[in-house]
């Protein structure tokens, strides 16, 4: 298991290293970027400064490798800093914001936590909703509350984030007035009435994603138990004499979880994606929002990085539902 | 149904009297025991038709502002009457001919990136598979592909190339073409992984080696033989494709990363309609149902085709 896991590791960092070169290459070779921007008014010794102060006369491999290193060792040093109370990043340079001359990583640090309560919430409840209504449907196949599940767990599929984020706004939000349509970030939660504030402002951000990820979520764990239901082993428990209850429970639905459990893993990554949008519908003031915020304004570093940091997600829970699968399935090890 | 399909599919000895069935009849009759797949493609024909014919019968301009500084803000903001069944929006163009039009753009989007993103996956799925020193290098770029943060790149994208191929091609074709290739090039990964799978698979059948012991050379193996064979797995990526690259359109219009709000797709109006949701919350609402209904049904269709495609569940 050990040795399987050091191998997953030690892929993912050329991966990570070539995506990382794909996009700081795509950013910064592509013709839009804001150095053909000055406007020609400026004149051409300023400009000449303006490139100099931005870095942007240096060859690209330079530029590359110097961001490499702020990400991955420079701002690390800094976060380390910061909890630990020690200087091992000296005063070096941090990758700083284009918009707010802040370094990107502590508007990252400040527009995390927003995201991650509603992202969070939202996965655990879509889990939630979904292993019941998978599990149930698979058990009673073809059944109405299979048809219907089945039925809901395609629109939930099909239908985008942001059409049903608009709709809750406007039927719970326009009509109803159940809930805020903004999301109001800068509310802390200190009492039992800010705290059923924040609940009713995360409703429907939460809403949306979850029903989005259940109906994906449900569909695999349907497909999962209907698989292993049909398999010899859960003839043979029940023929044994065991109860129902033990067979599907903890059998058939033991077994059945391995790939639902990977692929609940996978999703954590496409989550945050899907959380740009949703970010966008309820304002939520997340990394979602500052990546899109940061296109709109050409700030290149936030853009590098915020699209890096997606990308070191998706190949950490790549790597998760792995090894995971590694764990719970000894055939998948190969050792 | 463990005991069923014996009986069913071994043929009557006799079955020679009777004139051979071909795929495509075998296909299409599994095809349309599915509920969900037949009121999908009738959904998606009736929206076909709707962007298709619709703009011959109601032949209003949808991108017509009225000159009248006057009669412009008069036309503004109607509710939905015999002039404009569903109204007009904030500076009076008709909103069911901007239906029409933005349903066009939407619906083509999504069929030619998906045929981009089809070609490119059979060539690469096609390559890897069949010639044994590509496999390696070209799935290692698959995984890195389904490693990038595709949305979040797609942005970016469309950012850094925007104004440059609208300078090139015009506003229209330009975004139009931008949208699709990066599309196109963001979604392939997934029929390539199909495809390869099966051309592993279908090299080693004794058809292949019949074919290459022959001298068939690689180029005509691959077309002759091994893609017809692919193509039921290709078919059923190639309808998912098509709702994965609505979504995807609509996602970068509602972000305001798509098309310009002169040249409108389904996502474009939704995101236009967003700001006047309190006071016309229909304006959201029919670009998105719209954009709903034609996903749901292509999936549905697309449902409907994998079990019609599957020889193991086909004549059950």
């Amino acid at each position: 298991m050990l040795t399987y896991t050091i191998r997953r590791l030690l892929l993912a960092i050329p991966t990570l290293l070539l995506i990382s070169l794909v996009i700081f290459l795509l950013v910064d070779l592509a013709p839009g970027s804001p150095m053909s921007q000055i406007p020609l008014t400026v004149p051409p010794d300023v400009r000449q400064k303006m490139i100099e102060a931005m870095g942007a006369d240096q060859p690209v491999l330079v530029r590359y490798f110097l961001w490499l290193k702020q990400f991955f060792w420079v701002e690390p040093a800094y976060i380390l800093d910061g909890w630990l109370g020690t200087a091992m990043a000296g005063d070096a340079q941090r990758i700083l914001s284009w918009q707010s001359r802040s370094p990107v990583f502590e508007v990252i640090g400040q527009r995390l936590p927003q995201t991650l309560t509603v992202i969070g919430t939202a996965y655990l409840v879509a889990v939630l909703i979904a292993l019941p209504i998978g599990i149930y449907s698979a058990y009673r196949q073809y059944s109405w509350f299979d048809q219907l599940g089945t039925f809901v767990a395609m629109v939930g599929y099909s239908v985008p984030t942001f059409f049903t984020g608009v709709l809750l706004i406007i039927i719970f939000a326009v009509n109803l007035g159940w809930f805020p349509s903004i999301y109001d970030t800068t509310l802390k939660v200190t009492d039992w009435d800010s705290f059923w504030q924040q609940v009713r402002q995360m409703a429907m951000p939460v809403m949306v994603l979850a029903l989005f990820n259940a109906a994906e979520i449900s569909r695999y764990t349907r497909s999962s138990m209907l698989d292993n239901l049909s398999q010899d082993y859960a003839r043979t428990a029940r023929a044994k004499g065991m109860s129902e209850r033990t067979v599907v429970l903890k059998h058939v639905l033991r077994n059945s979880l391995i790939p639902v459990v990977t692929v609940i893993a996978l999703g954590i990554p496409t989550i945050f994606g899907g959380a740009i949008v949703t970010e966008q519908v309820f304002k939520v003031n997340g990394i979602g929002a500052a990546l899109i915020g940061a296109i709109h304004a050409s700030d290149l570093p936030m853009v590098q990085t915020l699209t890096f940091i997606f990308a070191v997600l998706i190949v950490l829970f790549n790597l998760i539902a792995d090894v995971l699968y590694g764990l719970l399935d000894p055939r998948i090890r190969y050792d | 149904m463990t005991d069923a399909p014996v009986a069913v599919t071994t043929p009557p000895a006799v079955a020679v009297l009777a004139a051979p069935r071909s795929l495509s009849r075998d296909v299409w009759d599994q095809f349309r025991t599915h509920k969900g797949a037949m009121a999908g493609l009738l959904v998606l024909g009736l929206l076909v038709l709707f962007v298709a014919i619709g703009p011959l019968v109601w032949r209003v301009d949808p991108a017509f502002v009225n000159p009248d500084a006057a009669a412009m803000i008069k036309s503004r903001n109607q509710p939905p009457s015999w002039a404009s069944p569903l109204g007009t929006d904030q500076l009076g163009r008709d909103m069911l001919a901007r239906m029409m039009s933005g349903g066009k753009v939407s619906l083509a989007v999504g069929l030619v990136a998906m045929l981009i993103s089809v070609f490119i996956g059979t060539l690469i799925g096609v390559l890897a598979g069949y010639f044994r020193r590509l496999d390696g290098p070209l799935m290692r770029l698959t995984d890195l592909f389904l490693a990038l943060p595709l949305l979040p790149l797609l942005l970016v994208m469309v950012m850094l190339f925007r104004d440059t191929l609208a300078g090139l091609f015009g506003p229209e074709a330009g975004t139009f073409l931008l949208i699709v290739f990066a599309i196109g090039l963001t979604s392939w990964m997934h029929s390539a992984r199909i495809v390869r799978g099966q051309v592993l698979a279908l090299k080693e059948r004794e058809f292949v080696l019949a074919a290459r012991s022959i001298g068939a050379p690689p180029r005509r193996i691959i077309l002759r033989h091994i893609l017809p064979n692919v193509i039921s797995p290709v078919m059923v990526a190639a309808t998912l494709g098509i709702a994965g690259a609505i979504i995807t359109e609509s996602v970068l219009s509602f972000l305001g990363l798509g098309f310009p709000p002169d040249f409108p797709t389904w996502g474009r109006l939704l995101y236009d309609g967003v700001d006047y949701m309190q006071s016309y919350p229909e304006r959201v609402l029919w670009p998105g149902l719209a954009i709903s209904l034609t996903v749901l049904a292509v999936n549905y269709i697309g449902d409907g085709l994998r079990d019609a495609l599957d020889p193991r569940i086909r004549g059950r």
